[in-house]
């Protein structure tokens, strides 16, 4: 399906990408400046990219918050 | 919500048990019989994290990112609809993936649902590479509209129909007027068949059929799931002739009587 929506030219297939990276920065790395920076960036990106990325950043930053993350829930809101 | 909920859950589901609803444009869908196995194969990893998600930091985090962000849509699908089972889940597809993998190195039953829905993926895919590849039906169907159309002419067209429709309209290929079947496609053009039509969409076929001259037509390009609800409106004012008709698309032509 990704494949299918990159071909034809929806943001879709760089909406999932800077998803799981988001993900991954938010959760699984640590929280180092550099990591933080990322955050932000791609947040900001996946924003510019398709209106559900408001519901990936808003369920990262909420899960982040909960999780003991602040760094990186406050890194996604830029 | 733009398509019936139960539509827009198995939609979801079944993308991730493996077998995505493949929107029309992008060719033929996959059989019906895989899409109901993905559906279940994906309800039963997603209650299987339900159950599952205390077990691990990394997967309760997973798991509660990916709920915030589908009850988030869901909520937010009430008031505009922007909710579609085989293109929402593509946000958080690969985080998904992730999840599942991760639950199944920690869970023989989750493994083995999640080799299933490694199955069912591998098949569609397969499926989706050999599927042949030319002008669909709807496309067709539009190049003869725009060869046999007249400027009397009005086309309502839903669906995945409705956008090809306009761009040729708009770019003086198509010679006739054309609305979007139900009106609220016009300023959210996709592929997905929106629920029931509302009294607003049947008044502007009304008075459409009202408009049209003697020697004007009315076109319907729709899913064929819209022809019960046409069937009252052009039925008795005048007559209805089925032009083409597929799985896909049926193509009526209404004159007055």
């Amino acid at each position: 399906m990704l494949l299918l929506y990159s071909a034809e030219a929806r943001a879709y297939a760089l909406l999932s990408l800077t998803g799981v990276l988001l993900f991954l920065l938010a959760f699984v790395l640590p929280e180092r400046p550099r990591n933080l920076a990322a955050i932000a960036l791609l947040s900001a990106v996946s924003l510019y990219l398709h209106y559900l990325a408001l519901f990936v950043v808003a369920a990262l930053t909420t899960v982040a918050a909960a999780e003991k993350r602040p760094r990186s829930a406050l890194a996604a809101l830029g | 919500m733009h398509e019936p909920a139960a539509d827009f859950a198995a939609g979801i589901l079944s993308s991730l048990g493996g077998a995505g609803r493949i929107p029309p444009p992008f060719g033929p869908p996959l059989p019906l019989a895989l899409v109901a196995v993905g559906g279940v194969v994906g309800l039963v990893l997603a209650s299987s994290l339900a159950r599952s998600w205390r077990v691990d930091p990394e997967l309760r985090r997973a798991s509660a990112f990916l709920v915030l962000f589908f009850g988030g849509v869901l909520f937010a699908s009430l008031a505009r609809p922007i909710g579609f089972g085989g293109r929402t889940e593509m946000a958080v597809l690969p985080v998904w993936l992730w999840t599942v993998a991760l639950a199944g190195e920690r869970s023989r039953f989750l493994r083995g649902a999640t080799w299933s829905a490694v199955a069912i993926a591998s098949v569609s895919t397969i499926l989706l590479v050999v599927a042949p590849r030319g002008p669909s039906v709807a496309e067709r169907t539009l190049e003869a509209l725009e060869r046999t159309g007249r400027p009397g002419d009005v086309l309502f067209a839903g669906a995945s129909f409705y956008l090809p429709a306009r761009l040729a309209a708009d770019r003086g290929r198509l010679p006739m007027s054309v609305h979007a079947f139900p009106l609220e496609q016009a300023s959210h053009p996709g592929w997905t068949v929106s629920r029931r039509s509302r009294p607003e969409d049947d008044a502007a076929v009304r008075r459409a059929l009202d408009r049209t001259g003697s020697t004007g037509r009315v076109f319907f390009e729709v899913p064929p799931s819209y022809r019960k609800e046409l069937r009252p409106l052009v039925a008795p004012r005048g007559v209805t002739r089925r032009i083409v008709e597929s799985p896909e698309v049926i193509l009526l032509v209404w004159s007055p009587k």
